[in-house]
């Protein structure tokens, strides 16, 4: 059904680097959806997993509007854009910390329900929640924004620490300070000793 | 490392967008890409560049020719513009058979024309009508469009402050978006040659600046990737190819119509600019075709490649520039994007109205 070599995306992947591909979209706006074509669904993904699926739509398009505002911006001699886009999306999540929380706080209470709750609901619930603990769930709401950030573009996204530093603005010891804020606070919620952070 | 381990497990297991949602995200995209509304100037023109390059022909309908009539009159021999003046109640026109019969039938016109006196404070107004030739990424325009916008919009002669109805109501900006300024036009010689080398040179600067920086950017890119900067320079020459020959005379091609589309300009200059267009090589004439208002006219023509079409639409009778189109006259593959199928319309623009005026916001009565 679907024909790689018919993907746009995949024929420029050999030759053009994320840098070289902004750069023409400079010139010509089009090129901007091979970006589009490389990030989208990563970026997606990432949104998801902080703020659900339906808000996710709206931030993983918007941080391609964004990109493009921004592609005369950006810095050349970085042949990948990845974390660009990822502190651009981190940014628009941050406006919906809200959203965030209540998923969260969803997924933290998904364990915890009884038989008074409908079935359809906890099937739902069981299904997003799977792969989280009800306890790392409140432990995640219980993180300070920034905190959050740091570890999330970390775990999930898999940025090394100087792309999360790159991707949020600040040094590489504040990502570092960060991350392990964050981790013995996870650390304490989950029971787990905290010594080894 | 548990709790890193869980998240990553958690955010992998997060089944991957709908399609349908892919779709929507990209055509926001598409639309975001192509409507922002002010054009933005750049240094350098892509082929579709008067797509992005923004409104529309223009003719200074303050100076439009009155008086005149002309005649086709092909049994007599054809006058010599620079050798017999014309006067304002008799004029003949030599039939057109080539584009250079364009540029000297326009530059004959214009030499009737009251004199330039506009001042570099006033307004130039333009009205001009724009065919939606694609919608969201989808497919391009055949034939004749269902939608067209039209436009208004003023630029100062100076090139300080442009103006933009948006929502009903006029938006004065300061600054210049355009490409091809008006002092820069304005100053340009009204010998055709000349012309014509003044464009070039402009377009030859431009480009060394662009491949220059471009050339070093991916150099840098290259040596931070960990090659050798002979290797990298070698790489950076190869991802930046100089313009070819028949690129430059497109670039010049465009420079020029990009300076008609959105101005009001004199006759003569514009009959120059005609002039200049006639000799960049691979230029040609056609004597029949229909604007985008339906309009009788002729066109000045540049193929890039044996695919590529742009064309410029002339009034046969007062040679007023009417708009432009870029059309595809043959399949041509065009990574990274989709082919370009023959009969595909890219870019159709009208013009309706010109003049020079004397605030942001006013029309010609």
């Amino acid at each position: 059904m679907h024909d790689p070599s018919s993907n746009p995306s995949l024929r420029v992947a050999a030759e053009a680097d994320d840098a070289s591909v902004i750069a023409n979209s400079c010139r010509d706006p089009e090129w901007f959806s091979v970006i589009f074509d490389r990030y989208f669904t990563a970026i997606h993904r990432y949104a998801a997993a902080r703020l659900g699926p339906a808000a996710a739509d709206d931030v993983a398009a918007e941080t391609f509007l964004a990109g493009f505002d921004q592609r005369g911006r950006y810095d050349l001699t970085r042949p990948e854009a990845k974390a660009w886009l990822y502190g651009i999306a981190t940014n628009l999540i941050g406006r919906h910390r809200r959203n965030e929380l209540r998923l969260y706080r969803a997924l933290s209470r998904s364990a915890a329900r009884d038989d008074v709750e409908s079935h359809a609901d906890r099937v739902t619930d069981r299904v997003t929640a799977e792969q989280l603990s009800p306890r790392l769930a409140l432990g995640l709401k219980s993180l300070s924004p920034g905190d959050r950030d740091a570890l999330m573009l970390v775990a999930c996204a898999g940025l090394s620490y100087a792309e999360v530093a790159f991707a949020l603005g600040v040094p590489i010891g504040t990502v570092s300070s960060r991350l392990n804020r964050a981790r013995a606070k996870l650390r304490t919620m989950l029971g787990h000793p905290a010594k080894e952070v | 490392m548990e709790e890193l381990q869980e998240l990553r497990r958690y955010h992998d297991a997060i089944p991957e967008p709908a399609p349908e949602t892919i779709g929507v995200a990209r055509s926001r995209l598409g639309t975001h890409m192509h409507g922002s509304r002010r054009r933005r100037a750049r240094r350098i023109r892509p082929m579709w560049a008067l797509t992005v390059a923004g409104a529309a022909a223009t003719v200074a309908v303050a100076v439009t020719v009155v008086a005149v009539t002309a005649v086709p009159d092909s049994g007599k021999a054809p006058q010599a513009p620079q050798a017999q003046p014309p006067t304002v109640t008799e004029l003949h026109l030599r039939p057109v058979a080539n584009a250079q019969d364009v540029a000297d039938n326009a530059a004959l016109l214009a030499g009737d024309e009251p004199a330039w006196t506009a001042e570099p404070t006033q307004w130039g107004y333009v009205k001009s009508l724009t065919a939606q030739t694609r919608v969201d990424g989808g497919r391009w325009l055949r034939g004749r469009p269902k939608v067209t916008n039209t436009r208004e919009q003023w630029r100062q002669l100076n090139d300080k402050a442009f103006a933009l109805v948006e929502d009903g109501e006029l938006k004065v900006y300061k600054g210049s978006e355009f490409e091809v300024t008006y002092p820069y036009l304005l100053a340009l010689p009204t010998d055709p040659a000349q012309l014509l080398t003044r464009i070039y040179e402009t377009i030859d600067a431009e480009n060394a600046e662009h491949r220059a920086s471009s050339l070093e950017s991916a150099r840098q890119r290259a040596e931070n990737s960990g090659r050798s900067p002979e290797e990298a320079q070698r790489l950076a020459e190869e991802s930046v190819p100089p313009l070819t020959s028949a690129g430059r005379d497109r670039q010049a091609f465009q420079t020029i119509a990009m300076g008609m589309m959105d101005t009001a300009l004199p006759a003569a200059l514009r009959a120059a600019m005609y002039g200049a267009m006639a000799e960049i090589p691979g230029v040609r004439y056609e004597a029949k075709a229909t604007d985008l208002l339906k309009r009788q006219g002729i066109t000045l023509y540049h193929v890039l490649d044996g695919y590529l079409r742009d064309e410029i639409f002339i009034n046969p009778k007062t040679y007023e520039y009417l708009g432009y189109r870029t059309i595809v006259v043959k399949d041509h593959r065009d990574e990274p994007f989709d082919t370009m199928k023959k009969g595909e319309i890219h870019n159709w623009d009208a013009l309706v109205k010109a003049a020079i005026v004397d605030k942001a916001g006013q029309r010609p009565g």
